[in-house]
């Protein structure tokens, strides 16, 4: 490839990293964020949330696109949170209690996920984003009505006061920063939840060492071409069912970890965002919808949230409303996922196109090699 | 050959079979340890005069749970204090004597609230420990969290919640 | 026996269902004190409201672009020709007529632009369309704070600046069209017929567009692309026609939507409008890649049958709010359905 070609194909690849650096560090000074703030509410997002971003790694190698259905994990997750606090138990003996209530509710969900989506090949994305808002509705039926009746809770004070269902605010105090205060290492003034990292250094791990199991391998198989993965013999349905059933215990998970650092649960709403956050924060860390790698993950998380942190604030001083930064928030949120797939969906394209071109050009070329 | 075959496939699936069934006894057992050790109990530590007189409150002591800080208890003094897990230990010191009591005790894994009575357990009657039922337990946590239904939901497909409460 | 499987099959289980569902609402509604005549009322307002945001979905379905989830920049164009004939202080039918006037040249524009970004993502559609949508609801949301409006009744009181959330057109074009010839019988039943006449006209248009050579060249371009451009037929061509039209179709939808409301809401509220309109024209048999005036009409009328029902019966029932739980299962069940079934072989 040509030097200019090799150029515009980086720029086009990680388009999406350089927008977001450069908003993001020209935001700073109108803020008026000290860089320690900045520092310290970026060490406490990626412990939050980093766990929900790697859940989308295996989907995306599996060659099932980003996966919106992760959503999916997060519910079990707080039902497994609600049952902890009905049951009264606290400290991180109940978040470790609430993930494995969730665990097989979430390999549940994960399963029927995969097999939806197995059943709308090549349409994965969509179809998880639709999925989980079914399965939402599911659970908010299952939330409001079913506990507290049909399933009886013991806590009472967490049930609405009509005698049925979940209050719409959970408080998690009992359980509140669990994880993070099991060591908390406070050094320059910051504050660093040493475990919580360990849990996500872990999960990195164990995810780059998946990758060499035959399991790990059959994926990426999957992911690069069904057709010829197939005929080797590997079970293309299933491989895609446990990518999936993966990541949703992951995202079961990772939501628990991430509601333990909040506070509280608004039961109701906590998941809505989840997917949104997760599937962004990937692709802003340079990652497509057929590639992605650890470092997108933190790359990405901390851009994300560096410029959730900023923007509001600059929005405010520099447009005198705080509700215009509010917007151009969720704006430049949403238009960098667009950006994304637009450049991923263009690029794939002009690949195939030219892979065609190429095919075409070459019985020529031998004719004139032969000629 | 054939035959020795199918034994060993039927070899390896009981094998697999016993062990599943070893996990998932195991992770039961978890989750059992987790209540156990996890369950968050209350405890209520009063220092009152009996009603029928038999035993009078402590003129001046502190209390200490486990390796709490010690608190000074006056006659007629109520306190909290919440624990986790059921093995614990109350430690007394009292101001007159000096005398220091070291109890354990264990609290009952499905009760939520217990009432210690110091008095009762420095005059030696059982049992000083009782299970409260406060039957204001609702009560204190209603209206700020009540919501009308048509609130709770807003999940419609589409942008969600875009208030920034709801941002990580 | 074999005719009735095949129609079971083709019309689907989930449709069934729903309809069954629906009609055991109204056999239920005098039992539980829900007056018959006011429903049917509420559900043909609720119908000639949203058929028209329904019906834009069929251009791009037929041309091969599948469900248009971009549906926003069509609505936002719809908002911004409405606030403009508030603006202009337009009243009465030259209110509404001028909105629609005023609409599309956005719609138009912003159809082209999207239709651009489409065509140079043939696959992916949908979800880019999804994500475009949001953030151009987002970006108006900024604009709608900034632009020059000046009707007092349109900004906000003490501020002065930026629009309001939710402006009301009682004064200018409220019911126009459902009040045009309608009939009233009793206290609680009125035949909006303006607006069922309305959302026909602009049917039979589309029914008759897609007859027309470029209907049929729109429709080939979506069910086989090839033998389209075998033929001649330039596929982004047809492709960014169906777009603008989806695009405008969009805009009138919600001007119609909003005169029949008695309100423009500005900000985050397009969005939860685009996902039931996809809900509904799936739910009336329309496939990925294939819709017809039928599956519109009967689609809307299902939908939003199920909508005025569903709250006012099994409320009285259940003595609880369980509507938008069953709204959230059925639509987004719906679009879930479509998307997993396996795209037919066109006939």
């Amino acid at each position: 490839m040509s030097v200019q070609k090799k150029f515009s194909t980086l720029v086009s690849r990680y388009a999406v990293v350089f927008i977001f650096l450069i908003i993001t560090v020209a935001a700073i000074p109108p803020s008026g964020l000290s860089i320690k703030y900045i520092l310290q509410e970026i060490i406490t997002r990626l412990g939050r949330n980093s766990f929900l971003v790697i859940a989308l790694l295996l989907p995306i190698y599996a060659g099932m696109g980003l996966n919106f259905g992760m959503t999916l994990g997060a519910m079990a997750g707080q039902i497994g949170l609600i049952f902890a606090v009905n049951y009264g138990i606290a400290g991180w003996q109940g978040l470790v209690f609430a993930l494995l209530f969730g665990l097989p509710i979430s390999v549940f969900l994960g399963w029927i996920c995969g097999l939806v989506m197995n059943k709308a090949k090549g349409r994965e994305m969509v179809t998880g984003y639709i999925l989980a808002f079914f399965i939402n509705g599911i659970y908010q039926f299952f939330v409001m009505y079913m506990l507290g009746s049909v399933i009886p809770m013991g806590n009472k004070s967490i049930v609405l006061s009509r005698g049925y269902g979940i209050r719409n605010t959970l408080n998690l105090d009992s359980v509140r920063q669990a994880l993070d205060t099991i060591f908390m290492l406070r050094v320059a003034g910051f504050s660093i939840p040493v475990i919580t990292f360990l849990v996500i250094a872990a999960l990195s791990i164990f995810v780059l060492w998946f990758k060499k199991t035959k399991l790990g391998q059959d994926m990426r198989a999957v992911g690069q071409d069904r057709a010829v993965a197939e005929a080797a013999g590997i079970p293309v349905e299933r491989t895609r069912i446990v990518a999936i059933i993966i990541s949703t215990v992951m995202a079961c998970a990772g939501q628990i970890i991430f509601l333990q650092n909040m506070g509280n649960l608004a039961t109701y709403n906590a998941h809505d965002q989840t997917g949104f956050f997760a599937v962004a924060a990937i692709l802003v860390g340079g990652a497509s919808v057929t590639h992605a790698n650890i470092a997108n993950v933190f790359i990405g998380v901390t851009l994300l949230h560096a410029m959730f942190i900023v923007s509001p604030l600059a929005g405010q001083n520099l447009f005198g409303s705080a509700m215009i930064g509010e917007y151009f928030r969720q704006f430049i949120g949403y238009g960098v996922i667009a950006i994304s797939l637009v450049l991923y969906a263009w690029r794939t394209r002009k690949a195939a196109a030219e892979a065609r071109m190429s095919l075409e050009q070459a019985p020529q070329s031998v004719e004139e090699g032969q000629a | 050959m054939k035959n020795s075959n199918s034994e060993g496939a039927q070899t390896v699936r009981i094998r697999r079979r016993v062990i599943r069934s070893a996990l998932i006894i195991l992770y039961g057992l978890l989750m059992v340890l987790m209540i156990y050790t996890g369950r968050r109990h209350t405890i209520l530590i009063d220092n009152k005069n009996s009603p029928d007189g038999f035993y009078r409150a402590i003129d001046g002591m502190t209390v200490s749970i486990d390796d709490g800080e010690p608190i000074e208890y006056y006659p007629g003094d109520r306190d909290k204090a919440v624990v986790q897990g059921q093995k614990h230990t109350l430690t007394i010191e009292i101001f007159d004597t000096g005398k220091v009591i070291t109890r354990t005790f264990k609290i009952p894994l499905w009760t939520d609230m217990v009432l210690i009575s110091v008095p009762k357990m420095v005059a030696g009657i059982e049992p000083w420990m009782e299970p409260f039922t406060p039957a204001e337990q609702i009560q204190e946590t209603k209206e700020p969290d009540e919501p009308t239904e048509g609130e709770i939901l807003f999940s419609n497909p589409g942008m969600g919640n875009t208030e920034a409460e709801g941002l990580p | 026996m074999d005719r009735l499987k095949t129609f079971i099959e083709d019309f689907g289980w989930p449709r069934i269902i729903i309809f069954l569902f629906l009609v055991s609402l109204f056999i239920m509604a005098p039992f539980v004190r829900v007056r018959i005549d006011a429903s049917i009322s509420d559900v043909l307002n609720r119908f000639g409201q949203n058929a028209i945001m329904v019906l834009a979905m069929v251009p791009m379905i037929q041309s091969g672009c599948g469900l248009n989830f971009g549906l926003a920049l069509g609505l936002v164009s719809g908002l911004l020709g409405a606030t403009l004939s508030l603006q202009f202080e337009l009243i009465g039918l030259a209110g509404f007529l001028g909105a629609i006037a005023l609409a599309t040249p956005f719609s138009i524009l912003f159809g082209w632009f999207y239709a651009k970004l489409l065509n140079k993502v043939k696959g992916e559609e949908m979800t880019i369309a999804m994500y475009v949508g949001f953030s151009f609801i987002m970006f108006m949301c900024i604009l709608w704070l900034i632009l020059p409006y000046s009707n007092p009744t349109m900004i906000w009181g003490y501020a002065g600046k930026g629009l309001r959330t939710t402006i009301s057109v009682e004064n200018y074009w409220l019911r126009i069209l459902n009040n045009f010839l309608a009939i009233r019988i009793g206290e609680f039943f009125i035949f909006p017929t303006g607006l069922l006449l309305f959302v026909g006209l602009f049917a039979a248009c589309m029914g008759i567009f897609l007859r027309s050579k470029t209907g049929t060249a729109m429709t080939a371009v979506g069910s086989n692309p090839q033998f389209a451009r075998a033929s001649g037929v330039d596929v982004d061509k047809m492709r960014t026609i169906s777009v603008i039209i989806s695009t405008f179709l969009g805009a009138v939808g919600i001007i119609v939507y909003q005169q029949s409301f008695g309100f423009i809401q500005l900000y985050t509220a397009p969005s939860p409008m685009v996902f039931p309109s996809v809900a509904a024209i799936l739910i009336g048999g329309a496939t990925i890649n294939k819709a017809s005036m039928t599956n519109v009409m009967v689609g809307t009328i299902l939908f939003q049958g199920l909508l005025t029902m569903t709250p006012s019966v099994i409320n009285s029932i259940l003595q609880t709010d369980m509507s938008e739980v069953i709204r959230i299962i059925v639509s987004n069940g719906m679009i879930l359905y479509a998307l997993t079934r396996k795209v037919k072989v066109s006939k």
